[in-house]
C-alpha cells in the first residue's frame, strides 16, 4: 500500500505550553504536550496516532499543521520545512494540508448553510466563480454520501454522522494531500461510526490521500492505520506495523492498553493488565521512563534514564528499557 | 452574507402570522417592551403637535390666588406645576430630551465599548491588558459622582450631558465584547476556518463580529435605560438640563417641592421615566432569551 | 399500592412494566419510551444497550424519578414490591441514595466543586442512616479505602479539583454505594474515562456489587462493556427495547436486524482487517418516529408488513427475545 518517497517527514517535534502565574504573567514551567515525536509518512498511507487523554496526540497534529507553533523540531512537507515558512506561505500551504475535527457540532459554524461553509476555502484561496463553485460543493456533497440539494440548509438540520460528512467535504475542497483526522468518529453512534470509517477508506483510495488519524479507540485504529504510533505523555512509546503491533505489542503501556480494551465477546478469555494509578500530569513528568511510575516491569534504570527509540524488530520501534 | 447561494426560505410564507403568535407566546416580554417604547417614542416626537400647551409658558390660570398650582383639569390634564405651565406638555416634551439623551449617549457607549473590546480580544497581550485596566479604572468610579464632575467643569448642556453619560457608559460592553470575542475565537468552527488558510481579518469580520451582535443588541437596549436613568439622576441633583427646558428628572426634582400639596408634577414624570425604563428593560431581558443560544427556552 | 403483586415481582428487585415517557417539545408531546418493560434480578447485571436518542438515559432517570415536568411518564415501575411512580415526594427520597444508588457520566459535574470529598459521601450517610457527623467521617474513609482510594485520610478532606477523572468517578461509585444499596444505575460509568482507567473502574463495580450482592443496571452505548460485565442484555433502538437475552446469546446469537447490525459494524481487535459493515441511515429524530417497526427504514429485511406494524417481542429460546417479524412463530 505504502511505496514512494516520504510525504512528511517529522523530526523532533516539541510543544511545551508555559504555565504563566502571577500579576506580571511570568512563566514558572512548563506543560510538556509533545516531547519530541519523529516519524515518516509515505503518501496514500495511514499513521494511527493512539494514547490516552493528554498524550499529546492532539496537540502533536496540530502542531504539525501550524494551528498550534511547535516549540521545535521540523515538519517537512515535500521537501519544504513547513515551520520555516511565513504567515502567507503558510496560508497557501495549507490547501495542501487539512483537519477533521472531533466534535461535528462545534466544528461547523452555526450561521452558515453547508454550501457557504464548503464554498469558504475556494473562497480564501480566490478558486473559481460562484457557479462553478457551487457546482464543486454539490459534487463533494455527493461524493460524501449527502444529497446535493441540501446544500442550503443550516447545521443543526442535520444528524451527527451527517456533519461529519460535512466536515470531511469541508477539508477535501481544496484536493489536499495530507488530512489530519482527530477523533473524527469518537462523537458518533456505532452505527454511524463505521459508515464514516468506510467514507474515509474509500476517499482515501480514490485521491490517494495521506491520514494521520489521532484516535483513543483502538479497535477503530488498528482497522484504518497502516502504521500506528502509541504515545504516552507526550512522549513515543512504541510504533509498528498495524497488524504487528497488535500481534506483539513490545512496551509494557501498549500491552496494558490492548489489554484493557473490552471485547464485544462474552467468552474472549484473555488476561488482563490494570495499570495502577493515573497519567502523571505533564506538567511535571516523572523522571527517566515517563511511564515508570505505572509500569508492572518498571526496574531502577527505568527511573534514571529515559530509554532510547530504538529498532527492536524490523519496522518496530519502541522506547523501553526492557528491549 | 452571501446571498448568491441561493434563497434559503424554509418557511413558506402561509406560515408567517403563526410564526409571529407562537414566538408572542414565547417571548411575550419582547413584544410587550417594544410596545411600550414605541408609543414614548411616538409620544416624544409627536410632542409638538399634540401637546396641549407650550412646555415652557406659563399660564395666569395654572395658579391659584395663594400661588397654588392647580390639579388636573379639563384644561391641564395632569395639573400643572409650580410655576403654573402645563405637566402633560412638559412630560411629553421632556420625553424627546430624555430619549435623545438615553439613545445617543447610547451610542456612544456602543462605539467606544465595540471598539475597545475589539482590540483588546483580537490583539490580546499587553493591548489587552491597558485596555483592560483603563475599563477597570472607568467602572471603578462611582458613576454619578464623576459624570456630576464632569457636567461641573463643562457645562450643562445636552451636547455635554449625553457626551458625559456616553463617554462612562462604555465599560461593560466594552468587557463583554471583548470577552465574546475571546470566546468565539477559540471555538472549533473558527480552528478550522483558520486551518483553510484564512486570514485572521476575515476570521474578525466573518465569524467573531456576528457573533459579537447578539449580546451588544442586548446591552445596548438595557443600556437606553440606564443611561435615561442617568440623565434624570444628574438633572435631578441640578446638573443636567437647566430650566425651562423640560425633562423627566428635573421635573421630578421640581414637583419635589410642591409635592405636599400638589404631586402631581412629580408622580406625571416620575411614572413616565419608570414606564421607558421598564419598557428597555424588558426588550433587552427579552432579547437576550431569543439571542443566547444557551437559553433554556430555546431548544 | 396495596394491590397484590404476582409472584415474580417478588424475586426480582426491580420490574418496569410498560414504560412510557413523553417529552414536550414545542407545545406537542414526543414519545420517547415506547412501552419497555425489563426486570432485574438481586445480584444481577443487565446492561441496556443502544445509540443516543434511543431512550435509555431516560428510562434509567424515570426510575430515579429525576424527570422534570413537563414530562409524562407512565406504567409501573416497582422497586422491591412498590411502585415508584406511586411513592410521595418525600418517600421517593428515602429510596434514592440509600435503596437505590447513581453514577453519572460526568465524573467532573456530578459532584459538587464547593463541598469536601467527605462531606460529600457522608452526606448520604447523616441523610439515610442518621449517623452522627464523626461517624459518618470514619465511614467515608472506610468506603474510599474500599473503591481503591489511596491516602483516603487525606482524600477526605479535599475537594473533588484535586483529583483526577478516574479518582473522581472512584468517589461517585463511594457515594452511591454508601448506604448499601440493593439496586446501582450506572449510567455511561467510563465513557468519559480513558481505557485503562475505564478497565479500573469496570473491575471495581464488579468487585463491589458481588461482595454486596448488588444488582446493576448499566446503561451504556459501548458493546464491549456490556459483554465482559453483564449477566443479561436489554438492546433498545428509538425508544423500544429490540431484543433481550443472556449475554451469551446476545453475542452469540443476535436475533434482530439491529443487533446484528451493530455486532457487525464495530472494528474487531484480532484476526483479519476487513471492510465493515456498517447499518445504511441514521437514528430517526422523536419527531419524526416510523410507524411500524422502527428499526424498517433502515433494515436490510425489511418487509411491507414491517412498515404498517409493530412487532411484539417474538421468544426465540428460553429468555431471548427479539422484537422482529423474521422470529414469529420461534426459530
Amino acid at each position: 500500500m505504502a511505496q514512494g518517497t516520504p510525504l512528511l517527514e517529522v523530526q523532533g517535534l516539541k510543544k511545551y505550553f508555559p504555565i504563566k502565574r502571577g500579576v506580571f504573567r511570568h512563566t514558572v514551567g512548563h506543560v510538556r504536550a509533545v516531547d519530541g515525536v519523529d516519524f515518516t509518512l509515505r503518501a496514500g498511507e495511514t499513521l494511527g496516532v493512539v494514547g490516552e487523554s493528554g498524550c499529546g496526540k492532539s496537540t502533536m497534529g496540530r502542531s504539525v499543521l501550524r494551528l498550534i507553533e511547535p516549540s521545535a523540531g521540523n515538519v517537512i512537507f515535500e521537501g519544504k520545512d513547513v515551520t520555516k515558512l511565513s504567515k502567507s506561505q503558510m496560508r497557501a500551504m495549507r490547501r495542501e494540508m487539512q483537519l477533521v475535527f472531533q466534535d461535528p457540532y462545534a466544528s461547523l459554524n452555526p450561521r452558515n448553510t453547508i454550501a457557504q461553509t464548503l464554498m469558504e476555502p475556494m473562497q480564501i484561496h480566490n478558486i473559481g466563480t460562484r457557479s462553478s463553485q457551487m457546482e464543486r460543493v454539490r459534487s463533494l456533497l455527493d461524493r460524501v454520501g449527502l444529497d446535493p440539494e441540501y446544500a442550503n440548509r443550516y447545521p443543526h438540520e442535520f444528524s451527527g454522522g451527517q456533519r461529519q460528512r460535512i466536515g470531511i467535504a469541508r477539508a477535501l475542497t481544496l484536493n489536499p494531500k495530507l488530512i489530519i483526522l482527530d477523533e473524527p468518529v469518537a462523537a458518533l453512534d456505532v452505527s454511524v461510526q463505521s459508515q464514516v470509517l468506510n467514507l474515509l477508506d474509500d476517499l482515501q483510495e480514490d485521491f490517494n490521500l495521506t491520514y494521520i488519524f489521532v484516535a483513543h479507540d483502538l479497535s477503530v485504529v488498528r482497522h484504518i492505520s497502516d502504521r500506528i504510533m502509541v504515545m504516552y505523555l507526550g512522549n513515543m512509546a512504541e510504533s509498528a506495523d498495524s497488524d504487528e503491533l497488535f500481534i506483539d505489542p513490545l512496551h509494557p503501556y501498549t500491552q496494558a492498553l490492548l489489554s484493557a480494551v473490552p471485547i464485544p465477546d462474552p467468552d474472549a478469555k484473555r488476561e488482563r493488565i490494570i495499570l495502577q494509578g493515573d497519567l502523571p500530569s505533564p506538567a511535571n513528568p516523572p523522571s527517566g521512563c515517563p511511564f515508570h511510575t505505572r509500569c508492572p516491569m518498571a526496574m531502577d534504570v527505568c527511573k534514571r534514564e529515559k530509554p532510547v527509540w530504538k529498532e527492536v524488530k524490523p519496522n518496530h520501534q519502541v522506547a523501553c528499557h526492557l528491549y | 452574507m452571501s446571498t448568491n447561494v441561493g434563497a434559503v426560505v424554509q418557511a413558506p410564507t402561509k406560515a408567517r402570522t403563526g410564526k409571529f403568535k407562537k414566538s408572542l407566546k414565547r417571548y411575550p416580554l419582547v413584544y410587550l417592551g417594544a410596545l411600550i417604547i414605541v408609543i414614548m417614542a411616538l409620544l416624544a416626537i409627536l410632542a409638538p403637535w399634540i401637546s396641549p400647551h407650550s412646555p415652557i409658558a406659563t399660564f395666569n390660570n395654572a395658579l391659584s390666588e395663594q400661588g397654588i398650582p392647580v390639579g388636573p383639569s379639563r384644561e391641564f390634564l395632569l395639573g400643572a406645576d409650580g410655576n403654573g405651565r402645563d405637566v402633560l406638555s412638559r412630560v411629553l416634551w421632556g420625553g424627546r430630551i430624555s430619549l435623545l439623551i438615553g439613545l445617543l449617549s447610547m451610542i456612544i457607549n456602543l462605539v467606544v465599548g465595540t471598539v475597545l473590546g475589539l482590540i483588546a480580544g483580537v490583539f490580546g497581550g499587553w493591548v489587552d491588558a491597558l485596555v483592560m485596566r483603563i475599563t477597570d479604572t472607568v467602572l471603578a468610579f462611582p458613576f454619578l459622582l464623576f459624570a456630576l464632575a464632569l457636567v461641573a467643569i463643562l457645562g450643562s448642556s445636552l451636547w455635554n450631558i449625553l457626551l458625559t453619560i456616553g463617554i462612562l457608559g462604555w465599560g461593560v460592553m466594552a468587557r463583554v465584547v471583548r470577552g465574546q470575542v475571546l470566546q468565539v475565537r477559540e471555538l472549533e468552527y473558527v480552528q478550522a476556518a483558520r486551518a483553510l488558510g484564512a486570514t485572521e481579518w476575515r476570521i474578525m469580520f466573518r465569524i467573531v463580529l456576528p457573533n459579537v451582535f447578539g449580546p451588544v443588541i442586548v446591552l445596548s437596549t438595557l443600556q437606553v435605560g440606564a443611561n435615561i436613568l442617568a440623565a434624570a439622576g444628574l438633572s435631578y441633583l441640578g446638573m443636567g438640563i437647566q430650566p425651562p427646558t423640560p425633562d423627566w428628572g428635573g421635573m421630578i426634582q421640581d414637583g419635589l417641592t410642591t409635592y405636599t400639596y400638589a404631586p402631581w408634577e412629580m408622580y406625571s414624570a416620575g411614572i413616565a421615566l419608570v414606564i421607558t425604563v421598564v419598557g428597555f428593560n424588558m426588550l433587552g431581558d427579552g432579547l437576550r432569551d431569543i439571542l443566547d443560544p444557551q437559553s433554556a427556552t430555546r431548544q | 399500592m396495596s394491590k397484590v403483586l404476582e409472584s415474580t415481582d417478588l424475586q426480582n428487585v426491580l420490574e418496569v412494566k410498560d414504560l412510557q415517557i413523553e417529552f414536550k417539545v414545542d407545545e406537542q408531546y414526543y414519545k420517547a419510551v415506547h412501552g419497555v418493560n425489563f426486570h432485574i434480578a438481586p445480584g444481577e447485571t443487565l446492561g441496556l444497550v443502544g445509540e443516543s436518542g434511543c431512550g435509555k438515559s431516560v428510562t434509567s432517570m424515570s426510575i430515579m424519578r429525576l424527570l422534570k415536568d413537563p414530562t409524562k411518564v407512565s406504567g409501573q415501575i416497582i422497586y422491591q414490591g412498590r411502585d415508584l411512580l406511586k411513592l410521595t415526594e418525600n418517600q421517593m427520597r428515602q429510596v434514592r441514595g440509600n435503596e437505590i444508588g447513581m453514577i453519572f457520566q460526568e465524573p467532573m459535574t456530578s459532584l459538587n466543586p464547593v463541598h469536601k470529598i467527605g462531606r460529600q459521601i457522608g452526606e448520604t450517610l447523616l441523610l439515610h442512616r442518621g449517623m452522627s457527623a464523626s461517624r459518618a467521617r470514619k465511614e467515608s474513609i472506610e468506603m474510599l479505602k474500599r473503591v481503591g482510594i489511596p491516602r483516603a485520610e487525606q482524600i477526605v478532606d479535599e475537594y473533588p479539583h484535586q483529583l483526577s477523572g478516574g479518582m473522581r468517578q472512584r468517589v461517585m461509585i463511594a457515594i452511591a454505594m454508601a448506604c448499601n444499596p440493593s439496586l446501582l444505575i450506572a449510567d455511561e460509568p467510563t465513557t468519559a474515562l480513558d481505557v485503562t482507567i475505564q478497565a479500573q473502574i469496570l473491575e471495581l463495580m464488579k468487585q463491589l456489587a458481588k461482595e454486596n450482592g448488588t444488582s446493576i443496571l448499566l446503561i451504556t452505548h459501548d458493546l464491549g462493556v456490556v459483554a465482559e460485565t453483564c449477566d443479561r442484555v436489554a438492546v433498545m433502538y428509538a425508544g423500544r427495547i429490540v431484543e433481550e437475552g443472556s449475554v451469551r446469546k446476545i453475542f452469540k446469537n443476535p436475533q434482530h436486524p439491529y443487533t446484528r447490525g451493530l455486532l457487525n459494524s464495530i472494528p474487531k481487535l484480532t484476526g483479519e482487517r476487513k471492510r465493515l459493515e456498517p447499518i445504511e441511515g441514521n437514528v430517526p429524530s422523536l419527531r419524526n418516529m416510523p410507524d411500524g417497526c422502527r428499526f424498517a427504514p433502515r433494515c436490510p429485511f425489511a418487509m411491507d408488513k414491517c412498515v404498517a406494524h409493530n412487532p411484539e417481542l417474538f421468544e426465540v429460546e428460553d429468555g431471548h427475545r427479539s422484537r422482529c417479524f423474521l422470529q414469529e412463530g420461534g426459530q
